[in-house]
């Protein structure tokens, strides 16, 4: 993951406020898929003992020290959230979306990210926050 | 009274005997250089740019700001518990992705 740095530093910075899961989904450039990756070598998870094997070894190389989940063998979690290659989500303890990034590479944005989180966790609510064009 | 001048491709494009100085030879004369200059353009500005619109065409379910938590079915890398996160007690940020 490109962002795992940026990442890390966000989980250090708001840990204390919020719970960071990194959930792992299935392989966006596997070996065997239709545009394969040309620096990972890591074939497309027949099993959830394939999965948890490249979860466990991505984790161990990245810088991103965040708790990680698997998803499941159907990708019931990616397909929900949409969220293949990559993808970024607040959940609010309201239990609604409280930030909704861009699909990944091209849609990210940790500014956008990082604002919403400061915003949460130093008012205290996770209630989205409104729209310029809602506020007027 | 404002001349019409028709504008001739270039001298070098026609330096020897080749197909193309005789393919752009004659549709220049019949239709004029530009016309095959913008094809060629447009052709190559779609051969960039449909990656791009394929992605931006792939379906988003994702949930919006404001909608409610979709329930999804995952267990921890370490102890293979499973862990809902539809209801959280605090701000929870879901970092998704894979090695590759």
């Amino acid at each position: 993951m490109r962002q795992a740095g940026s990442l890390q530093a966000l989980y250090e910075k708001y840990s204390k406020d919020a719970d960071f899961w990194w959930i792992y989904i299935q392989e966006a450039h596997a070996t065997d898929g239709r545009r394969p990756s040309r620096t990972v070598e890591i074939a497309l998870h027949k099993s959830i003992e394939d999965r948890k094997k490249a979860a466990t070894g991505c984790a161990a190389a990245s810088t991103l020290k965040v708790p990680v989940l698997l998803d499941d063998m159907n990708d019931s979690a990616s397909k929900a959230y949409s969220a293949l290659p990559e993808r970024f989500f607040i959940l609010g303890d309201d239990g609604k979306v409280a930030y909704a990034g861009g699909r990944g590479p091209r849609g990210i944005d940790l500014a956008a990210l990082e604002a919403t989180l400061k915003k949460i966790t130093t008012t205290g609510t996770s209630k989205a926050p409104k729209p310029e064009a809602e506020k007027k | 009274m404002l001349m019409e001048h028709k504008i001739q491709p270039p001298s070098f494009l026609f330096s020897g005997n080749h197909r193309i100085h005789k393919f752009l030879a004659t549709s220049s004369r019949s239709r004029g250089f530009f016309p095959q200059m913008k094809l060629l353009l447009f052709t190559l500005a779609l051969t960039v740019a449909q990656p791009v619109f394929a992605q931006r065409n792939r379906v988003d379910n994702a949930p919006k700001v404001g909608d409610a938590i979709p329930k999804i079915s995952v267990v921890t890398l370490a102890d293979s518990k499973k862990v809902d996160l539809s209801k959280p007690e605090k701000p929870t940020v879901l970092i998704f992705g894979s090695h590759t």
